[in-house]
């Protein structure tokens, strides 16, 4: 037996104390009541006369000192929070590392979740490590408590944590461990051979107990193409029961409801299904299912932002638009807003997302993401370069380029600029920046060192032209939007000055270097803004290595401890509860003049 | 404590009447048979004239008949002597037996003053403290309201001494009635055997209560004795309380069997029960009054 309250000399120490203590109370002399009466004559009878003495007058201080005894040396004890089974004193440092995957809140078949038994595994381990140092940890958040042998501490860190996923995160790092304790469903395998390479005795706690589950495993949307063409959701259903059974499916855009079906899924089986969207509507889609055997609540739902739904605002400032034009009015997603340069001079406070400068640049940078084509002086923009019939050869891996073929596209002349606040993502062979791109905190821009006129370039007339324009305008005004992430860390654009959480709640957005990093811990749309533009994120647990929580990869010897571990519930309780009854028979005696 | 009872009550006193054993001489001419021929209203008898007779009872028509002188002779209708004692001790102060005590005391009183009977209050502890006759007639029970009222309890209980000390005065035979509790440490038999040996008819009436059966506190108690202040530590069992309460019960048994055995008439007057009860239950039913 360990004592979580303080170390063990110290209980043992106490609950011999009380003992004295209780003892000299009870065989104190006080000071007895008087009580008159009329005459002691009766009195004087009784007493001289021989009267039978039974066992039980023989016996009852005994035993009334005994039941005090046992009554206050059970409450000092559950003072002590005593804890089942010896933990080997080792003096040293110990890490708890309690598995955080998603796969921790399913519900277990004989009640509560692998969570709470994980919690409560972690409770009587800190119960039991007296005196040590103890460090707590999740394999999402790392290192969150200690090392301290402040075990209220430790437990009141305990109430704060939740399963956030975590799922292939580094161990946490804790130098001089002697004692490792993981407590983990094995749903994801985890190498504990970093740690045993680092010196410490690993000591894997199983809280798995098998359960069946119904899971949304993939979920994404695709916007139609054409303006008469419908928005379709792509999702994957799994059932990891070992029975077949309906699984109903729910989905809805924004709050119309386009899909509400019942499917039958054999045991094992996962279905894909193509959702029809509808041609218009809202861009938030929602996929929700629900099923008898389902033990994890997490993956029962799945969001999505269909990438196009909103329509961009353009503003085209360019005295001659010509190819611009032509591709606006074919493109659905771009609602176009063409002004001449000269109409420019005026502050600008419409609603566009991206404005266009086309063979101009105005007098001031603007302060919303623009693209500028071709721009004809330095200025603020940067000094002029310019190249006769450059090779374009040379291009980076950037959003902007995505699906842009540049040995289709023949330049007759480039006219750029350079600058530090400028990056080329593209180049021709001579090094003049074809493509350039600048990302600060406060806006984006893309520049192209060509025009779009035959004079200057073939590139309207092959498709390399929608998509770098379209790729352009994505990048510049909505770059993430419907990106699929999965909760924990997410990197984010470094124009993000703002993360929204489904339920409206600001998520601390931290930098750290170029990086914009955000904690994501619940799955749903969040909203990122900053420099203009507008992101969401779609963030989903469904996944085949969360979902399927009918497995583990801990071994059978490992499980069989599990029982063990469960019934090593702690003993205060208990023994609050023996306290009480002892303090009733007491009660009870002394009320019915038993043991008085 | 203010004596008084309601008027329903006296009217109910007024039908009851203390019923001795004996019949005593009186004093004075009242409503209760005497032993003796007299100058009451009821005819009784008749004797041959002897000189010297009060010749206005000459019985003339008998004389005219018979030829010869008869007397006339009467009951003679006199009062009945009652001396009420009352236990003053300090022993009463428990649990208001003395006021109940009194309450008795002036029930009874009431009872003997509307029959015209000669009624002596005497408080007695160690020896009869005093002695006062409340008269005759129902008119003077407010004295004895007052005395009673004013009567304080004292000293020890001994009944023995107090009842020699009343022998040796030379009382007139009467109806003696005794209010205690009885527990006097040197015993009440020779006390009671002293009255009835005077030619006394002698009523007990013990006055318990139910903080005299109970011990009334279990564990480590100074039981202190209100009469002589002695302190005795007891450790009260439940089983040393029940062998307390035997022994009141036989303490009480013991003086009823007395009682019995010597023509002492005898009964018990709880404190919880209601003066009113007593009187026209309890003592109906041990036949004291009627």
């Amino acid at each position: 037996m360990s004592f979580g309250a303080m170390a063990g000399w110290q209980a043992w120490g106490l609950l011999a104390l009380t003992a004295g203590v209780l003892t000299w109370l009870f065989y104190m002399k006080i000071r007895a009541p008087r009580v008159r009466v009329p005459s002691l004559l009766l009195w004087a009878k009784v007493l001289d006369a021989d009267r039978e003495v039974t066992l039980w007058e023989r016996i009852r201080k005994t035993v009334s000192w005994i039941i005090i005894m046992i009554t206050g040396v059970v409450l000092m004890l559950a003072l002590t929070r005593p804890a089942p089974g010896v933990v080997a004193a080792g003096g040293g440092r110990r890490l708890i590392v309690i598995d955080s995957s998603w796969s921790m809140g399913a519900q277990m078949p004989s009640g509560g979740t692998r969570w709470a038994r994980a919690i409560a595994q972690a409770r009587t381990l800190i119960a039991a490590s007296a005196g040590d140092e103890v460090a707590l940890a999740t394999t999402a958040d790392g290192l969150i408590e200690g090392p301290t042998t402040d075990s209220v501490l430790l437990e009141a860190s305990l109430d704060r944590i939740a399963p956030a996923g975590g799922e292939g995160g580094d161990w946490p790092q804790l130098a001089d461990v002697s004692v490792v304790h993981f407590i983990t469903d094995g749903t994801i395998p985890r190498s504990t051979a970093d740690l045993v390479a680092s010196g410490a005795r690993v000591n894997v706690d199983p809280v798995y107990e098998a359960a069946s589950n119904v899971a949304i495993t993939a979920f994404e949307t695709h916007a139609g193409g054409a303006p008469d063409q419908q928005a379709e959701a792509y999702l994957e259903l799994a059932n990891y029961s070992a029975t077949a059974q309906p699984v109903r499916l729910v989905v809805t855009r924004g709050t119309a409801s386009v899909a509400d079906t019942s499917i039958d899924l054999a045991p094992g089986e996962a279905v894909r299904q193509i959702v029809p969207l509808g041609v218009s509507g809202d861009a938030r889609v929602r996929a929700r299912i629900s099923a008898r055997d389902n033990a994890l609540a997490i993956d029962d739902e799945a969001v999505a932002w269909i990438s196009g739904a909103e329509s961009l605002a353009v503003t085209v400032v360019s005295d001659a638009p010509g190819f611009l034009q032509v591709l606006f009015e074919r493109t659905p997603s771009v609602k176009p807003t063409f002004v001449a340069t000269a109409d420019y001079a005026r502050p600008r406070t419409g609603p566009e997302h991206v404005l266009i400068f086309d063979h101009w640049v105005p007098a001031e940078a603007p302060v919303k993401p623009a693209l500028f084509v071709s721009p004809p002086t330095g200025g603020w923009v940067g000094t002029p370069v310019t190249e006769k019939s450059p090779m374009w050869t040379t291009a980076l891996a950037h959003p902007v380029l995505r699906g842009v073929d540049p040995s289709t596209v023949t330049l007759e002349r480039a006219r750029a600029v350079q600058s530090e606040a400028w990056t080329p993502v593209a180049r021709s062979a001579t090094g003049t920046p074809l493509v350039s791109v600048a990302e600060t905190a406060e806006h984006r821009r893309v520049m192209l060192g060509f025009g779009f006129s035959e004079a200057e370039s073939n590139i309207a007339l092959q498709p390399a032209f929608p998509v770098l324009l379209i790729n352009s305008l994505e990048w510049l005004a909505r770059p993430s939007m419907g990106e699929q992430v999965r909760p924990g860390v997410v990197s984010l654009d470094a124009v993000v000055s703002r993360l929204t959480s489904p339920d409206g709640k600001l998520v601390d957005v931290t930098r750290f270097g170029d990086a914009h990093l955000a904690r994501i811990t619940m799955p749903g749309l969040y909203l990122a803004e900053g420099g203009g533009m507008r992101s969401a994120l779609a963030v989903n647990v469904g996944d085949p290595q969360v979902s399927n929580i009918g497995r583990t990869s801990l071994a059978q010897a490992q499980l069989a401890g599990a029982a063990t571990t469960a019934s090593n519930a702690p003993w205060w309780p208990v023994l609050i509860a023996i306290a009480f009854v002892l303090g009733l028979v007491e009660w009870w005696t002394w009320h019915r003049r038993i043991t008085v | 404590m203010a004596l008084s009872f309601d008027s329903d009550f006296l009217k109910k006193l007024e039908y009851l009447h203390v019923v001795s054993k004996k019949a005593f001489a009186g004093q004075a001419r009242a409503d209760r048979l005497a032993p003796k021929r007299g100058r009451g209203l009821e005819f009784a008898d008749t004797r041959g004239y002897s000189p010297g007779d009060d010749f206005r009872h000459i019985d003339w028509k008998a004389y005219k008949r018979l030829g010869r002188l008869l007397l006339r002779l009467f009951d003679e209708e006199q009062d009945l002597p009652i001396y009420l004692f009352i236990d003053a001790s300090r022993s009463m102060e428990a649990a208001e037996k003395f006021d109940q005590a009194r309450r008795l005391a002036a029930a009874l009183c009431y009872i003997g003053l509307a029959h015209l009977d000669r009624v002596t209050i005497m408080p007695f502890d160690e020896t009869v403290r005093e002695e006062r006759s409340a008269g005759q007639g129902k008119g003077r029970i407010f004295r004895v309201f007052e005395q009673l009222e004013q009567m304080k309890t004292g000293g020890r209980t001994n009944l023995a001494e107090s009842f020699k000390l009343f022998a040796a005065r030379g009382r007139r035979q009467g109806l003696a009635v005794i209010i205690s509790d009885f527990l006097d440490p040197g015993g009440y038999e020779s006390a009671l055997k002293v009255l009835q040996a005077r030619g006394h008819d002698v009523y007990v009436v013990q006055m318990a209560s139910e903080a005299d059966r109970d011990p009334g506190a279990l564990g480590d108690v100074k039981f202190v004795d209100t009469e002589t202040e002695v302190v005795r530590d007891v450790e009260v069992t439940p089983a040393l309380a029940a062998a307390y309460t035997k022994a009141w019960e036989e303490h009480t048994e013991a003086l009823a069997r007395f009682c019995g055995r010597y023509n002492i008439g005898y009964v018990r007057a709880d404190v919880e029960r209601s003066v009113e009860e007593i009187i026209l239950q309890t003592f109906r039913q041990g036949r004291f009054v009627a």
